[in-house]
């Protein structure tokens, strides 16, 4: 399984979303109800699923879904 | 240079300020007589096997709590770190916990506080230290044990270690909780709960239930210290 497919099984456990349901536009406050405790969540377990680190300063950029995948796949 | 001035003024009052909260808490709680009345048992695993707990109480008793986490956790060897908020309050806190070996995260558990609850979560992962959250804190709702306590104990999965405590005779602040700053010479009780391990399986809806579950955990921690001192609620606890 391949980084932005594991992001995005994160995203859809901590969202309750269905994964085809993960369009990059969709916001993660407005849209998927990512609040503070989940965000805490989200930042946790994508550091976690993927072996990274995520800055403070990255995970403050990170609005969208489509943030999420780009900070794994940075152009 | 106005600005620079008022500042320095302002740290220089904010840090005498601390000096007397320190001496004032030390002073008035060295003449307390604290009893654990319950739970001594999870205290006393605790220090024979230090690990990282997430020590919760509720807001109104942070003055009550700070001499007995200072001399039965801290100066026994147990870390610990607490999440002061930015405001001048939260200032005068970090202050006064600089001057005890506790290390302050500044930030709010509840707005924007993501990047202070991140800092906590590496102090228990990577220097095991033991924060104090406060459930309700910073400005409550009163008595309301909010969600991201509940998800920083799964994520880092140390547990809860909540506990009630109260003092038989005390004054009460204005504040939004009635702070409790106890008289001297005046019973105080502990009673402290079973640590609480949060599943890192758990459902947002389960996590609701779970949260539900703490609170009125801490509640009924809390009922049994007033009670062993006779004494009654500071706050209207909303009943369930």
């Amino acid at each position: 399984m391949d980084m932005t497919q594991k992001a995005l099984n994160v995203v859809a456990k901590v969202s309750g979303k269905d994964v085809a349901a993960l369009q990059p536009e969709l916001e993660l406050v407005a849209d998927l109800g990512i609040d503070s405790p989940k965000a805490l969540q989200l930042l946790l377990d994508l550091e976690e699923e993927l072996d990274i680190e995520i800055s403070d300063e990255d995970a403050a950029k990170m609005d969208t879904v489509g943030d999420v995948l780009a900070f794994l796949n940075p152009a | 240079m106005g600005l620079d001035k008022d500042s320095r003024y302002g740290s220089i009052l904010i840090g005498v300020g601390a000096g007397l909260a320190r001496w004032i808490m030390l002073t008035l709680g060295w003449t307390w007589k604290t009893r654990v009345v319950a739970g001594q048992q999870y205290l006393d695993a605790l220090l024979a096997k230090p690990r990282a707990v997430i020590l919760s109480f509720w807001h109104n008793r942070l003055f009550l709590s700070g001499p007995f986490v200072y001399k039965s956790l801290l100066g026994k060897g147990l870390p610990i770190t607490l999440l002061a908020s930015q405001s001048r309050d939260g200032e005068l806190v970090t202050r006064v916990c600089k001057r005890w070996g506790i290390h302050t995260v500044r930030g709010s558990a509840s707005r924007g506080g993501l990047q202070a609850m991140r800092a906590i979560h590496r102090a228990i992962k990577r220097q095991q230290s033991s924060p104090i959250m406060i459930p309700d804190g910073p400005r409550g709702p009163l008595y309301y044990f909010k969600p991201g306590v509940v998800v920083l104990a799964q994520m880092s999965q140390a547990p809860i270690l909540p506990y009630g405590i109260a003092a038989r005779k005390f004054w009460s602040l204005e504040s939004w909780d009635r702070i409790v700053v106890p008289r001297p010479f005046t019973d105080v009780a502990v009673v402290i709960g079973e640590p609480q391990l949060v599943s890192r399986e758990l459902s947002s809806e389960q996590l609701e239930t779970e949260r539900q579950r703490l609170e009125e955990m801490l509640n009924d921690l809390t009922r049994q210290a007033e009670a062993a001192v006779g004494a009654a609620d500071v706050a209207r606890r909303p009943s369930r």
